[in-house]
């Protein structure tokens, strides 16, 4: 188990380098570039040489590059030129909002999700199935943006029920983060139903589900005892791979709404053309995406007995010859 | 309560479940009438869509969904069941009418412990307090002969094997010592020293606990090993019903008949003259593989090394896991060996690399177990047959005219040529297993357990056209198998192999008959049904 956490954890730490460099190397390759980022497209070429002379960037990249991951790794980040502050202290703040939004929208969607999934995946082909599959299809089908103005239509300019946008600049607000969360949940609960109905009906069509129906168990009992904890082991997996995926979905709705997150942040580091900002950005991004994946391997592994931490069986055989 | 002890524990009358429309036939049961007595063994053996898995769970109250009962009455102990509200059913299931599967593994809930499992039809249908009914999976346990039971309990079912599991499932079947035990191809998916034992074990719990057994079966040998009384079926119907000898060494029906007739026999073959000047075909020399498996060796194949004369037959038999399949993978390169060599035509394959070796290795072709999986579904026969015979070296003209002989070879009609795998039956498409492997023009064919997935009926007409073709093309072959009837009609030779190493390697006769290592005995003293000879007798041809 230890060894299992600790091999997944140089691995992350690898994909972390591997991606710092392409981040490195695609933003501050060309130094002109940085250098009319950070002064602005006024500044002369002479003031831009000045600078770059200042800031060692007439060094080779490579060692560049290593210096620019000793400052990240002591945590000096840089200072963002839009926001003119520490990248450092920027980061932390519009993360938080976004852990908030993302945290509720999962806490929302997940139970949500598995309860239709089972539902529906537990008599294939009853109505109640066709009616979750259709609800779960269509509400995936639909982007973000398209649901966004349409549930403001509903519930802000028809209904007055909501504010349309999210700021929260006088402090927190429980109403203006129901909009964007219902907006994420609404695109993010058909496909976790979909894989919840997947599992649920190949479960429920096993011979194990049959033995456990001619011991003379109800079907209700069938559902609960024998069926819901094989059937949530797939879902489960996918849960931790929503976190990830809410990181890059959060942009649209939270530029929508106004609502100062992660996203907001990582989309006006672009538009600035804000390089240490991005930087930054890309690689908390990073380590949320590599752990979530250590995480829902560990969740697989507690669920599913027959996977154990230390044994990878891998039953590769040699297609060479 | 007179009429209990009158009538039989179990009378099904006149029982006739319909299929959904559209389905090739009108009924899964047709008019099926027959009575089971307490402590009897009647097996019910038909081939596949005969429709004794619907009669099975239909009497356990659950038709398969889509199925409907049309008529007839299932009476156990005066009660009808077809009749009965899902309540009742519930509580009979597992109490007085109770069933083992035919996949063992598949049938335990691998998230749970098995004791838990085993507990769990004490909870359902006992008042019994959790200590009594720990007490009592435990003596269930002992009762199906396994070690340990203690440790048995506390395991998941894939820590266990196969006929581990297929003892915790009868251990649960029988918790509540029901009345009648259905048995719904119990031993099919077990390896064969397992099956004696699984059956053995069945017989004499039915002696201790006087239940009577509904089996399912396809396997006459099994059939002889333990039917008190033996029922027929075709297409839903039950042809023919009676005494286990009377139905064995009698039957009166055709279609029975037609089923016996097609039971290899366990005599091997007379073997043929050897010829003098014969050149060995396929030589295998040392050929080893480990496979590692997490930290673990696993010891496939260790030092093998055979010669093969041509047109010769080599049957190699073993139980799951004994390495035949790897051998076969091994010598054709599928997979690297670690060590050894592979002569084919006295050309060393392993001296071989790029095209030469691809050349080479069309020398060797294989024909599947599984009919389904190993065509594509995509290709027509007539281009999977012509792409197999232009990788053999024909021009495409060629080619494709000879995919047309070998369909005529392998008796297919010229019209499969434009047809799609789905469209032909398990027979039919290994068939063309052996047509697509004959296209390649091979010196050397191996095939993998290639009639275990037929009916006998089926298989008998697929063992006579290889033996057919054999004798006409001169063809080597390697006829894995897990059947020591089927290795017996086929072979010349017969290699036996277990843990990954030939323990014995003679002529058929040889081995059969007068076996040297206790391994082979073993295997043969298992064969099920061995006391049983199919009578000679004259069929109709199919």
């Amino acid at each position: 188990m230890l060894h299992f956490i600790a091999r997944r954890f140089l691995v992350l730490l690898a994909t972390m380098l591997a991606v710092s460099f392409v981040v490195f190397a695609a933003l501050e390759l060309n130094i002109e570039d940085v250098a009319t980022h950070v002064l602005g497209q006024f500044a002369t070429a002479d003031q831009r040489h000045l600078w770059l002379a200042e800031n060692g960037y007439y060094d080779p990249f490579l060692y560049r590059y290593l210096r620019w991951l000793m400052h990240f790794l002591i945590g000096d980040w840089g200072r963002s030129i839009h926001f003119k502050e520490e990248v450092t202290t920027l980061i932390p703040y519009y993360l938080k909002n976004t852990a908030m939004l993302a945290g509720i929208s999962l806490a929302v969607m997940t139970p949500l999700a598995l309860l239709l999934g089972v539902l529906a995946g537990m008599r294939e082909g009853s109505a109640l199935d066709r009616m979750i599959s259709f609800f779960a299809i269509a509400t995936t089908s639909i982007p973000q943006f398209a649901s966004a103005v349409f549930l403001s239509g509903i519930f802000v300019f028809w209904l007055h029920l909501l504010p349309g946008a999210s700021p929260m600049t006088s402090g927190f607000a429980w109403r203006e983060l129901v909009m964007p969360v219902l907006v994420l949940v609404l695109a993010g609960t058909g496909y976790l139903t979909r894989m919840t109905r997947a599992s649920m009906v190949e479960v429920m069509s096993s011979a194990y589900v049959r033995t456990a129906r001619m011991k003379g168990n109800s079907f209700a009992r069938v559902v609960l005892r024998h069926a819901l904890r094989n059937a949530m082991v797939t879902p489960v997996t996918v849960v931790m791979l929503y976190i990830p995926w809410l990181l890059a979905n959060v942009v649209v709705v939270e530029v929508f709404f106004a609502y100062r997150g992660f996203g907001t942040l990582l989309y006006t580091a672009s538009l600035q053309h804000d390089v240490f900002l991005i930087e930054g950005c890309t690689m908390v991004a990073v380590v949320a995406v590599v752990s979530t994946q250590l995480f829902s391997d560990l969740a697989y592994v507690w669920l599913n007995p027959r996977v154990t931490f230390d044994a990878p069986s891998e039953k590769t055989a040699g297609a060479a010859a | 309560m007179k009429g209990e002890a009158l009538s039989p524990l179990l009378r099904v009358r006149d029982l006739s479940v319909a299929l959904p429309q559209g389905a090739d036939r009108r009924f899964a049961v047709e008019g099926a009438s027959f009575d089971l007595a307490g402590g009897e063994i009647l097996c019910v053996v038909g081939e596949s869509g005969s429709g004794k898995s619907v009669l099975s769970s239909t009497i356990m109250g659950a038709a398969p969904a889509g199925l409907r009962v049309l008529s007839g009455s299932i009476l156990f102990r005066g009660n009808d069941i077809v009749r009965m509200g899902e309540a009742k059913l519930r509580r009979l299931r597992g109490n007085q009418i109770a069933m083992v599967f035919q996949e063992p593994m598949a049938a335990l809930n691998p998230a749970v412990k098995v004791g838990e499992q085993i507990e769990e039809v004490f909870t359902l249908h006992s008042r019994l307090v959790p200590r009594e009914r720990r007490q009592r999976v435990r003596a269930l346990l002992a009762d199906t002969r396994l070690a340990d039971p203690d440790r048995i309990a506390k395991s998941y079912p894939h820590q266990l094997s196969g006929g581990q599991c297929q003892r915790v499932v009868i251990a649960m079947a029988l918790a509540m010592q029901p009345a009648l035990l259905i048995a719904d191809e119990p031993t099919s998916a077990l390896d064969v020293t397992t099956q004696a034992q699984v059956l053995k074990l069945m017989r004499e719990l039915r002696d201790e606990h006087g239940h009577a057994v509904l089996f399912i079966t396809h396997d006459f040998g099994v059939v002889a090993e333990v039917a008190d009384r033996v029922a027929v079926m075709q297409a839903g119907r039950i042809v023919e019903i009676g005494d286990k000898r009377a139905v064995l060494d009698a039957p009166r029906h055709p279609y029975t008949q037609k089923l016996i007739a097609a039971v290899p026999r366990a005599e091997p073959r007379p073997s043929s003259a050897l010829r003098p000047d014969a050149e060995p075909s396929l030589e295998i020399v040392h050929l080893a593989k480990t496979y590692r498996v997490g930290g673990q060796k696993v010891t496939a194949l260790k030092d093998a090394s055979f010669a093969l004369d041509k047109g010769r037959t080599l049957g190699i038999v073993g139980e799951s896991g004994s390495g035949k399949s790897t051998l076969a993978r091994v010598a054709i390169r599928l997979t690297a060996a670690d060590r050894g060599s592979v002569r084919v035509a006295a050309v060393d394959l392993a001296k071989l690399g790029g095209k030469a070796l691809a050349r080479a290795r069309r020398k060797m072709q294989m024909i599947f177990q599984d009919p389904y999986g190993s065509l594509n579904p995509r290709h027509s026969i007539g281009s999977i047959l012509t792409r197999a015979g232009k990788l053999g070296g024909k021009p495409g003209s060629a080619a494709r005219e000879s995919a047309i002989e070998l369909l005529h070879l392998v008796g297919l009609k010229p019209e499969a040529f434009a047809r799609k795998p789905h469209e032909f039956s398990g027979g039919q498409r290994q068939r063309i297993g052996i047509a697509r492997a004959l296209a390649m023009n091979p010196e050397v064919v191996f095939a993998d357990e290639c009639v275990s997935a037929l009916d006998v009926s089926v298989q008998k007409q697929v063992l006579r056209l290889i033996a057919d073709l054999q004798a006409r093309l001169d063809l080597t072959l390697v006829f894995i198998t897990h059947d020591l009837r089927v290795a017996a009609q086929v072979s010349d030779f017969i290699a036996v192999m277990r843990q990954g190493e030939i323990v014995e390697f003679g002529a058929a006769e040889e081995v059969l008959k007068r076996p040297h290592h206790p391994y082979t005995r073993e295997l043969i003293a298992a064969a099920p049904g061995r006391d049983w000879t199919p009578p000679a007798l004259e069929t109709l041809e199919t």
